[in-house]
């Protein structure tokens, strides 16, 4: 689905990152006015390639700019009023993306055959995702052993499916 | 004229045999299934499966895609009607009918009127694209860098401004698309861009495993922070659309046709427009506003015919001009180019077959949308029902084995990742995805156009401003965004009403 949040950020997280959008503006524009116009070459200055980086680069200032005023006029710095937008982060939100991170940045490409990894991380996650329910319902046991029938039957068919019918390298 | 239905019959003729039936109707089943889950989106589907065709032969492998495609737009209907959650960004404006007939009991009718209405969009968006894709490629062939460069612009600008409910976060993530497609050895010189000496981002940032962080990680976080709902619908009445609720409506669903197919033809706008401006017509026109939004038939099939249509109007300008006109439609085209076709005008020069290969796929995917609508609703219900935590990690290792088998390197699957974390922020920070995926796929050309037009006008901008194709298009661009300052948008209002005002009393005198 391509929605984004119901609760409109508040004016300060906009006013944190219209300043980031501002910073990473400059660094481009910077970068791109550094970068070599190769006009050793006979490359006029209206091709150098770091013509359009640079402009993006004003035009992200300009924008993430825009965003911080914005901001400031409606009440970014004034006071502290209670934050209505939702936390960045959720404790389910964590703890998806340190399984994610640890699957694909830790136990992907490093040794492990491909469809062992998919297995541990498809048990770690469905279970402990499941566990709060799990424990208040006191089926902690039968969680784990589905858990663990879903990841070994999932790993198993998709690794087959990528590696052995469409011909994909696994990682 | 004779030559193109001849043409079109060789493609029919190709794509109606065993094989091609058995890819569309497994593609379309994969592709409703995604759609019927929420948080999974039409482009996360067409990219991951774009990995996952990525050693078939070209034909087999984009008729997969369109069917997913058309599939997962279809699909999200389901969960708009059954949950109240569209399954797409597309099915939002089934959600306001679909869901109120359900709730009284008639969910099945409700099923059977999406069905028909996305088969009637479909079909007639596939006849639009026989028909003007030619002809827009033919007109093309007299666009220069200088229109090329105005079109890209004007395809990331109006994604920025419709994407979303902030234009100024829109095309901020429109520009920030375009910048990162940049990153690399720049596409005239072969001079590295923002690489910092690492041999890996030479090749620049691979399109598909961003797209893959941008709709599939950033989904996966953004779906298991927010609690689960449960279905609202456990039995169904019947599927099949009384023939009376489709008759009845024929002007609706003619409307949201055109409609449909318009506001996919223009870039960057997308399905979700399509479907939200085909409802609001078709109540404009209706004899029963008060309906809508009540469980409304003639709001289903508006939004649901718009849709679908626009699908079909979406992949014209892909085709023919190279701009796409959605997000799933920029990876659709992204995935052409891997399987060595070359969108844009010189397509009807290089491969006309293929403009009507791409009509025939759209017509099979249309067929296998049919077949399941009526036939496998209750299989699909089940889909449904599994809980989150389980869909959402085999999501994960998708993504993952999708990100590495593009180019077989780890280094892609940390793109995923980083992009995924990037844009989850982002988006919990109220900032689109879909502009930042037109300015990653539009960037190239947009570059490569501004510096191209700069050298053959010898560093002159006026050429910019001053052929035909690329005024419009500049003062369409600058009005769009004008009209969101302020100090403008009230001068403006206030002309127009005092314009008005002189009318009416001029004609009145």
């Amino acid at each position: 689905m391509d929605s984004d949040v119901d609760v409109p950020p508040s004016p300060r997280s906009d006013l944190i990152s219209g300043g980031v959008w501002v910073v990473i503006g400059i660094a481009i524009g910077i970068g791109s006015w550094r970068m070599d116009r190769l006009a050793k070459q006979g490359v006029p200055g209206f091709a150098a390639p770091g013509l359009v980086p640079g402009i993006l680069g004003v035009l992200i200032t300009l924008t993430g700019l825009a965003i911080v005023l914005r901001s400031l006029r409606r009440g970014a710095l004034a006071g502290a009023p209670p934050d209505a937008s939702p936390p960045l982060f959720t404790g389910r939100a964590l703890l998806t993306l340190a399984l994610c991170l640890g699957f694909a940045a830790g136990l992907v490409g490093h040794g492990l055959p491909f469809p062992v990894a998919a297995a541990v991380y498809l048990f770690a996650h469905i279970f402990l995702l499941q566990l709060p329910e799990r424990r208040a319902a006191g089926n902690v046991a039968r969680g784990a052993l589905v858990a663990a029938t879903i990841a070994v039957v999932a790993a198993g068919t998709i690794s087959f499916v990528f590696q052995y019918l469409f011909l994909v390298r696994l990682p | 004229m004779l030559e193109g239905l001849y043409a079109l019959g060789r493609s029919l003729a190709a794509f109606f045999g065993f094989w091609p039936i058995v890819y569309a109707l497994g593609a379309t089943l994969v592709g409703i299934l995604v759609g019927c889950m929420p948080g999974l989106s039409a482009t996360l589907a067409i990219a991951l499966l774009t990995t996952l065709t990525i050693k078939m032969a070209p034909a087999d492998a984009i008729l997969i895609l369109i069917c997913a495609y058309v599939g997962a737009i279809y699909g999200g209907s389901r969960t708009a009607i059954l949950l109240n959650i569209p399954g797409t960004a597309a099915n939002a404006a089934a959600c306001l009918d679909g869901y109120q007939l359900a709730r009284k009991g008639q969910a099945g009718r409700a099923m059977g009127i999406a069905t028909c209405g996305s088969v009637a969009g479909s079909l007639f968006g596939v006849v639009c694209l026989a028909l003007l894709t030619p002809s827009l490629g033919e007109v093309a062939l007299s666009f220069g860098a200088f229109e090329f460069f105005w079109l890209a612009l004007f395809g990331v600008m109006m994604s920025g401004s419709i994407a979303g409910s902030d234009p100024l976060k829109g095309w901020l993530m429109g520009f920030a698309g375009l910048f990162v497609t940049l990153i690399g050895q720049d596409g005239l010189h072969a001079h590295d861009r923002f690489t910092f000496g690492y041999n890996d981002l030479s090749g620049g940032l691979s399109l598909i495993p961003a797209l893959i962080g941008a709709f599939g990680l950033s989904e996966i976080l953004t779906v298991l922070s927010q609690p689960a709902k449960k279905a609202l619908i456990n039995s169904v009445d019947s599927v099949l659309p009384r023939i009376r609720d489709v008759l009845q409506y024929w002007r609706t669903i003619l409307r949201s046709g055109v409609i449909g197919v318009y506001i996919g033809i223009l870039p960057g706008v997308g399905e979700d427009m399509a479907a939200w401006s085909s409802y609001a017509a078709a109540k404009r026109a209706s004899k029963h506003k008060e309906e809508f939004g009540q469980g409304s038939i003639e709001g289903l099939m508006a939004a649901e015919t718009g849709d679908n249509a626009s699908i079909p109007g979406g992949i014209i300008p892909a085709l023919a001009l190279a701009i796409p006109g959605s997000a799933p439609s920029a990876v659709l085209m992204a995935a052409m180019i891997i399987h060595g076709v070359q969108p844009g005008p010189m397509l009807m020069v290089n491969q006309p077959q293929f403009v009507y290969d791409v009509v025939a796929m759209t017509l099979l995917a249309t067929l296998g949308m049919l077949f399941f609508g009526l036939f496998l609703v209750r299989p699909l219900l089940a889909i449904i029902r599994i809980p989150r935590t389980v869909i959402m990690p085999i999501i994960m290792v998708l993504c993952t084995v999708g990100s590495f088998a593009i180019a077989s390197r780890l280094f892609d699957v940390y793109i995923m990742l980083f992009i995924g974390v990037c844009a989850f922020l982002l988006r919990r920070l109220n900032y689109p995805i879909p502009p930042f995926v037109l300015g990653v796929v539009l960037g190239d050309i947009l570059d490569k156009s501004l510096r191209r037009g700069l050298t053959l006008s010898d560093g002159d901008l006026a050429p910019f401003i001053t052929r035909p194709i690329c005024a419009l298009l500049a003062a369409v661009t600058v009005f769009t965004m004008l009209m969101y300052v302020p100090a403008f948008n009230r001068g403006y209002k206030s002309a127009q009403a005092r314009l008005m005002q002189a009318l009416r009393s001029s004609f009145g005198r």
